[in-house]
């Protein structure tokens, strides 16, 4: 996927970089030790990163398994953790940016006497005795501030302190020749004050070493699907490729199928030299891509620099190889000579004036047998591919399930841990495996967890369909307790909802539906302005009947900074801050997602493989005439589509199926929504709050017999915002009766929608009349599935499974986020065309309370408190640095005496990110049609309230006024369960809006 | 009439109380571990497992095996590397936090245990018993790495004696070789009274490696309801104060030496009695399996005062001291056999109130479950008894001015301590003691049983 900017975001990616690898588990190297000498012990577990070597050979990473010999030097680099269990039961277990050497080792199994001496001159360690260690003089530790002696116990340190945790004794023998004895568990050796201080050990000691010493490595489904599907132990397995297709029958004839068709060059015939003890057959992919009709260019193949591109990006002069080739395994090795292939290419740049050739015969030389892997997931480190005498290291990841096999791989090699990767290589993708058979569809969900497409991710991606180059940048740092400081995205797994039955006659559609989520909620430092940047992705599909493959789309869109160097004007720029004094400028950009997504089909035409589990390779969908992966700026600085446009590539590892979820919702439901328009064209830095005004403005409509949705969206300009346009209407999801892949139904919290189709968009300008040719992409999605209200941990509380609901016993109602990327005109002028977007907008519905119902509640008297919460969008120029838009939440508290029809409405702690302490409040009184509860407020008839908002900026920034609107909801038979609307509050500087919902029980009146 | 035996009385009446409450005095060490010893094949298999995991480490079917004998033979130092281990292969799994958390507390090692607890917790998948669980095992970490600084025990109990003064049993002895008949003030009487003991401990950690400060108070009252029997009313106090030393600097586990100041001051009949200063030393030692060792040498120098009821009771000032030592061991975790063995040495300004001492004394303490509430808190039954020897130095020239008294007691003790609630105990208490001695009017028996409520801070 590339950006759509040149400019990098902020900050580099090595950060998340380190994260990335920490998924993949790397440690692959081997390293064995001279017969001659003994094994002592083995690395019993291992965090990537860690390596090992013997007597000044060179280091290499360390495996599970692998033996540890005397003078063998252990370290860590700074993610690593190993832990060595020795043959008495000892263990040391080694934190990040560690060495530790065990110079000694004596031991009489019979008598269960020996010795242990190591050096630990750096890092994080934690010692726990074995028998050896229940003698005197048992264990020595050499550090740099003295000779450690432990007699039967546990320590832990870090060269500053040693916390001694249980045990006889741990006497350090001090270079200065006193000795410092700590025989009492709970106490500590502190060396941080240049003389030794045994002082008990703080809560502080003890959570920085264990921290250290904690495998914090988790996956990175973060969706509130993950307690089920994500919360499966990793552990880390040895995978041989050839055991995971021992049920594939061995290949009979090579097959060559190069679908580079225009060549017509004669190929070779690949002659196998010797006999292959095992044969594998991939599909193999070798960027870049080629992109036959992409919107607006006539080119045939991508131009892009090659920079940052994904799978299908890279050499701008080479056509995408894309063919099937039999490998052997030999020795633990995939291995294979590819010949006879052919390559198109632009002459000398000219796209215009294709050449072909053919490609010098490549030997391939992969690993097949991995340690360390994690769910499948392994690190490859070692493999190579030869042409014309000259090997090329490739690295990446190897995913290997029973049945199914897939490698995503590019030039580079490791350097003391760290991928050093050559932008400029041809990237691999070669998969392959047997068909899944889902036998016959029952109405299951296939969860699968997306791997990170390697070079994307290495550049910045924060997770699947999304480029480096309109990603946010996310700060991957952590705590003392080894907890991220920082939000980090929620990516759900993707979910595959199969038909209900295997009958023709069945209107159930197969649907899917993965989502990404980021808002950077870190709140303002003393050194960090306040700068919440934002990612929404969500794709969604059905089954392409012709293939069997998932087919579909996705939409979205990111608010991402980038840092930049400013001349001159800045009108949409801040001022940004490193930490270190340095003061530069930041461009904030705003974009638009767009794109086709489908499966890739195995070797044999599958596009589910395995055997235990299905497994995909999944991808922007690059194919005929499909819109491959697009990043549309706002911003009106013309970027060339093809800076816009990339395609990434994930390998959906299945974890199986989820049990059953609920999917009751069903027919139509109203409420409100609310969002931010922004604007470049033709209106630079136009921004402006929307609205729903009445439960009809959205309606969402749901099909649990087709497992789809639509809905239609109608918002207004509620602020009189200068030059806003008057209203917009999307239409969004599926027709129910000619359904499209528009939407997903998976289940009531799992649900989204993209818009129905170009002419499903309408809008007006303030005079009432419709603009013509306005078409949009727009995305509708449910806030469980996105898990928003992770992001905002103070407002929402966990409930004891760790859900978050947006309020306490809120079920019956729907929520979540919308957006859209607007383009209208009237065709006649260059100023008539507008492009606006709106960026995680929010939406609430529910079932209404009928007329009759709040009828029957006013005879009784009865009254309501309802608390819940509220969410919303904010357009902020108190610093008058420029417009942020950002995302806020807060607490929504209304009372209501259904009697006289009359309440009070109060949002509170609201942007307590960008305030802190206590936030916004507003409130106001509410009421009825037909009753007066403030000028000007129009409150259309029926179950429907409104009125007037008013409160106070902090710091006499000035006062705040809006309004807000809402509706009562019932809870099945119980009617006015819940309240929900939408509200929105001005200031010359300050703009928000956005939705409520909250629960609460009417009760009846005295009388 | 109060004699010496009276002390002895106390003495045992406080032990009782001492051995039923959970030893307030020494709360931070009174857990005796107790091993379940493995047998063989299982440490067999553990040598079996270690060797198989170190050819196939990523097996976390062996490493859980092994965890688990591990901690079943109190190995937990190899149960929390295996378990810590897989924790590296399955990072953030709740089941393992809370596995590790309970090893380290067992451990002692608070810290490390809370660590664990509190990462458990903040795990957004942690299920909801584990959660209950580790709250549980938060509010026990909470006291034992922190133990109330204070603590407290009152016993009041209603007692009846069948020889409240210890008195001869007959109004008939010997005095100087010569017959005579006692009136009966002088024989031993029957009488009810209340029985009141509280005790007090503080004590302060001076956070080097455990050593602390110790503070200790003890007030004993009896009160009897026949006036006649007033004038062996008794008030005894007691405090104690001084450091106490961790003896693991000189490799001895889970034992401490006390050095300590005593001060008693004592009423009989609402008249002063005596008071002493003094000072004690104090090995107690939990080191040894199953065992515990409490020993102490202390000694008073008594200063007795005279009153009207007891003219020349400042003749019996002068040194006590007394070398005693206690050794308890524990079958089971709910059965602990105790001996106790101390000589003692009163000097006083008359030969015929300075003796020697010894006794020898020994019991179990039996905790069962509730036979008539299974899910109520346990019983305890007490059962002792021991002989005390004493002779004096000098004959008693208004007893018998040839022969220095001897004296042989015997006694037994039944008690059952019935919780009613956390801290809340029924007593009942039956004790029977016989003396035999040369003067006559120093035979007796005694027959006591009280109903006491004992309540614990």
């Amino acid at each position: 996927m590339t950006g759509a900017r040149s400019s990098k975001p902020v900050i580099g990616a090595w950060a998340r970089s380190t994260a990335l690898l920490l998924g993949l588990s790397l440690c692959a190297a081997l390293a064995v030790g001279p017969a001659a000498a003994e094994k002592l012990g083995v690395a019993a577990a291992v965090n990537p990163d860690a390596f090992s070597s013997l007597s000044g050979a060179p280091k290499s990473q360390l495996n599970i398994g692998k033996s540890i010999f005397y003078n063998e030097r252990i370290n860590t680099t700074d993610s690593g953790l190993v832990q060595v269990l020795l043959v008495d039961g000892s263990t040391f277990t080694v934190g990040p940016g560690s060495d530790l050497v065990i110079d000694k080792f004596v031991y009489d199994p019979k008598k269960g006497v020996g010795q242990i001496s190591a050096s630990f001159s750096k890092g994080v360690m934690r010692f726990v005795g074995g028998k050896i260690s229940k003698n005197e003089g048992g264990v020595n530790i050499d550090t740099p501030a003295g000779a450690l002696a432990i007699r039967g116990g546990m320590v832990q340190g870090n060269g500053q302190i040693w916390s001694f945790l249980y045990g006889q004794q741990m006497t350090l023998k001090g270079n200065n020749g006193q000795t410092y004895t700590v025989y009492e568990p709970g106490y500590t050796l502190d060396l941080s004050g240049g003389t030794p201080n045994i002082r008990p050990t703080t809560a502080a000691d003890t959570n920085s070493l264990m921290a250290s010493l904690t495998n914090s490595n988790n996956s990175g489904l973060n969706n509130s699907t993950e307690t089920q599907t994500g919360n499966q132990i990793q552990t880390t397995e040895t995978i041989s490729l050839q055991d995971l297709l021992s049920d594939i029958s061995d290949v009979n004839t090579q097959e060559i199928t190069n679908t580079d068709t225009e060549t017509t060059e004669p190929t070779e015939p690949n002659q196998p030299n010797e006999p292959q003890p095992t044969q594998v057959t991939a599909r193999v992919l070798v960027g870049p891509g080629v992109y036959t009709a992409f919107p607006g260019t006539p080119e045939q193949f991508t131009t892009d620099d090659g920079t940052e591109a994904g799978i299908l990006g890279g050499d701008p002069y080479s056509t995408v190889d894309d063919f099937i080739w039999t490998f052997g395994i030999e020795n633990g090795r995939l291995v294979g000579t590819v010949s006879g292939l052919t390559d198109a290419h632009c002459a000398s740049g000219d796209c215009n004036n294709i050449q072909t050739s053919v490609i010098t015969p490549a030997a391939v030389n992969f690993p097949a047998t991995f340690a360390g892997c994690q769910n499948g997931v392994c690190a490859v480190t070692d493999a190579t591919v030869t042409q014309g005498g000259e090997p090329t290291n490739y690295i990446g990841q190897f995913v290997g399930k029973q049945g199914f096999f897939a490698y995503d791989l590019i030039a580079g090699q490791f350097d003391d841990g760290q991928p050093i990767i050559d932008d400029d290589s041809e990237r691999i993708l070669a998969f392959g495996g047997t068909g899944y058979n889902f036998g016959t569809p029952s109405g299951k969900t296939y969860a699968f967890a997306l791997t990170p497409d390697f070079k994307e991710a290495l550049d910045g991606a924060i997770g699947p369909f999304a480029g480096a180059g309109s990603s946010p940048f996310v700060d991957t740092s952590k705590d003392e307790n080894g907890n991220f400081i920082k939000p980090q995205p929620a990516i759900s797994p993707l979910l595959y909802l199969e038909k209900d039955s295997a009958s023709a006659n069945d209107p159930s559609r197969a649907v899917w539906l993965q989502t990404t989520l980021y808002i950077n909620t870190t709140p303002a430092g003393p050194e960090t302005p306040f700068d919440q940047q934002s990612f929404v992705n969500v794709a969604l599909g059905g089954i392409d009947p012709a293939t069997g493959g998932l087919i579909g789309a996705r939409r979205g869109g990111a608010h991402v900074d980038f840092y930049q160097e400013f001349y001159g004007n800045c009108g949409n720029c801040l001022s940004y801050y490193d930490g270190y004094g340095y003061q530069g400028t930041l461009t904030r950009e705003s974009f638009a997602f767009t794109g086709d997504i489908a499966t890739l089909a195995g070797p044999d035409g599958s596009h589910f493989m395995g055997s235990d589990n299905p497994n995909i390779v999944i991808g922007f969908d690059t194919t005929g005439t499909h819109n491959i992966g697009r990043d549309i700026p706002l911003d009106p600085d013309p970027s060339s589509v093809e800076d816009q446009s990339g395609s990434t590539h994930h390998i959906g590892v299945g974890v199986g199926t989820l049990p059953p979820q609920g999917q009751t919702l069903s027919g139509e439901y109203k409420g409100y929504a609310a969002g931010m328009v922004q604007s470049e064209v033709p209106q630079s830095n136009f921004i402006n709050v929307v609205a729903s005004l009445t439960p009809d403005d959205l309606v969402v409509n749901f099909n649990p017999t087709t497992n789809t949705l639509s809905a239609d969206i109608s918002v207004f300009d509620v602020q009189n915002g200068g030059g806003a346009t008057n209203a917009y209407h999307i239409g969004l999801g599926d027709d129910s009766e000619s359904p499209a892949d528009k939407s997903a139904y998976i289940d009531n919290l799992h649900y989204a929608a993209i818009e129905s189709g170009p002419t499903s968009t309408t809008v007006k300008h303030g005079e009432g009349s419709t603009w013509t040719n306005a078409t949009s992409t727009a995305y509708l999605v449910s806030g469980d599935q996105l898990n928003v209200t992770s992001f905002f941990p103070d407002t929402f509380a966990a409930d004891s499974n760790g859900y978050r609901p947006f309020c306490t016993n809120c079920e019956f109602l729907q929520w979540g986020a919308w957006g859209a990327r607007v383009e209208f005109s009237n065709g006649e002028s260059a100023e008539d065309h507008h492009v606006d977007n709106i960026h995680l907008g929010w939406w609430v519905s529910g079932e209404p309370t009928t007329v009759g119902q709040i009828d029957a509640l006013a005879q009784t008297g009865a009254t309501a408190t309802y608390t819940g919460h509220a969410i919303g969008n904010v357009a902020n120029n108190l610093s008058g640095s420029g417009w942020q838009t950002y995302v806020a939440a807060g607490n929504l508290n209304m009372t209501w005496n259904f009697g006289p029809r009359t309440g009070n409405l109060t949002i509170s702690q609201f942007d307590t990110q960008y305030f802190g302490g206590n936030g916004l409040s507003f409130s106001g009184a509410m009421c009825a049609p037909g009753v007066s509860c403030g000028t000007g407020i129009n409150v259309a008839a029926g179950n429907h309230f409104g009125g007037p908002l008013s409160g106070q900026l902090p710091g006499g920034l000035g006062s705040l006024s809006g309004n807000a609107a809402g509706s009562f909801v019932n809870n099945g038979p119980n009617p006015a369960a819940g309240v929900i609307g939408n509200w929105n509050v001005g200031h010359n500087d300050y703009k928000a809006g956005g939705i409520f919902a909250g629960s609460g029980t009417p009760v009846p009146g005295p009388n | 009439m109060l004699g010496w035996t009276k002390w002895a009385a106390i003495a045992l009446a406080i032990a009782s109380l001492a051995t039923s409450a959970s030893t307030p005095a020494f709360a931070g060490d009174t857990t005796v571990a107790v091993k379940r010893l493995g047998p063989p094949d299982i440490e067999a298999r553990r040598e079996a497992l270690l060797q198989e995991m170190i050819a196939r480490p990523n097996d976390l079917d062996l490493a859980f095996e092994y965890a688990q004998l591990s901690a079943q033979v109190g190995d937990y130092e190899g149960a929390v590397s295996t378990l810590e281990r897989m924790l590296i292969y399955a990072p953030n799994t709740p089941r393992l936090q809370l596995e590790l958390g309970i090893l380290y507390y067992r451990l002692g090692a608070y810290e490390v245990a809370r660590s664990y607890f509190a990462q458990a917790l903040a795990n957004p998948n942690v299920p909801p018993n584990v959660a209950a669980q580790i709250q549980l095992y938060l509010q026990q970490l909470a006291l034992a790495a922190d133990p109330p600084a204070f603590s407290a025990t009152i016993f009041s109990a209603i007692r009846w004696e069948s020889n409240a003064n210890f008195g001869p049993g007959t109004n008939s002895v010997t005095l100087n070789g010569i017959d005579f008949t006692l009136d009966q003030q002088s024989v031993g009487r029957s009488g009810w009274s209340a029985l009141n003991i509280g005790t007090l401990h503080y004590s302060w950690d001076l956070k080097k490696q455990g050593d602390r400060i110790e503070f200790d108070a003890l007030a004993y009252s009896t009160a009897y309801f026949d006036n006649d029997l007033n004038d062996i009313d008794l008030d005894f106090f007691e405090a104690t104060v001084g450091p106490s030393f961790n003896m693991k600097r000189w490799g001895l586990d889970k034992t401490r030496v006390y050095l300590y100041g005593i001060g008693d001051l004592a009423y009989l009949g609402y008249d002063p009695y005596f008071w002493a200063p003094g000072g004690g030393i104090r090995l107690l030692s939990f080191g040894a399996e199953r065992s515990v060792i409490d020993a102490r040498v202390e000694t008073r120098w008594r200063d007795f005062e005279n009153s009207s009821d007891l003219p020349l009771n400042s003749d019996r000032t002068g040194f006590q001291t007394r070398f005693g030592a206690t050794y308890s061991y524990y079958l089971s975790p709910g059965f602990v056999i105790t001996t106790q063995l101390y000589g003692q040495r009163e000097d006083a300004e008359v030969g015929y109130w300075a003796d020697w001492e010894i006794a020898y004394s020994g019991g179990f303490a039996w905790t069962f479950n509730n036979p008539l509430w299974q899910s109520l808190y346990p019983w305890t039954l007490q059962v002792g008894g021991g002989v005390i020897r004493r002779s004096y130095d000098d004959p008693d020239p208004t007893i018998n001015p040839l022969e220095a008294e001897n004296d042989t007691m015997w006694w037994t003790r039944g008690a059952l301590v019935l919780p009613v609630a956390e801290t809340w105990a029924l007593v009942p208490q039956v004790e029977y003691r016989d003396q035999q001695s040369n003067y006559d009017i120093r035979t007796f028996d005694d027959f006591m049983a009280l109903l006491g409520v004992q309540k614990r801070f």
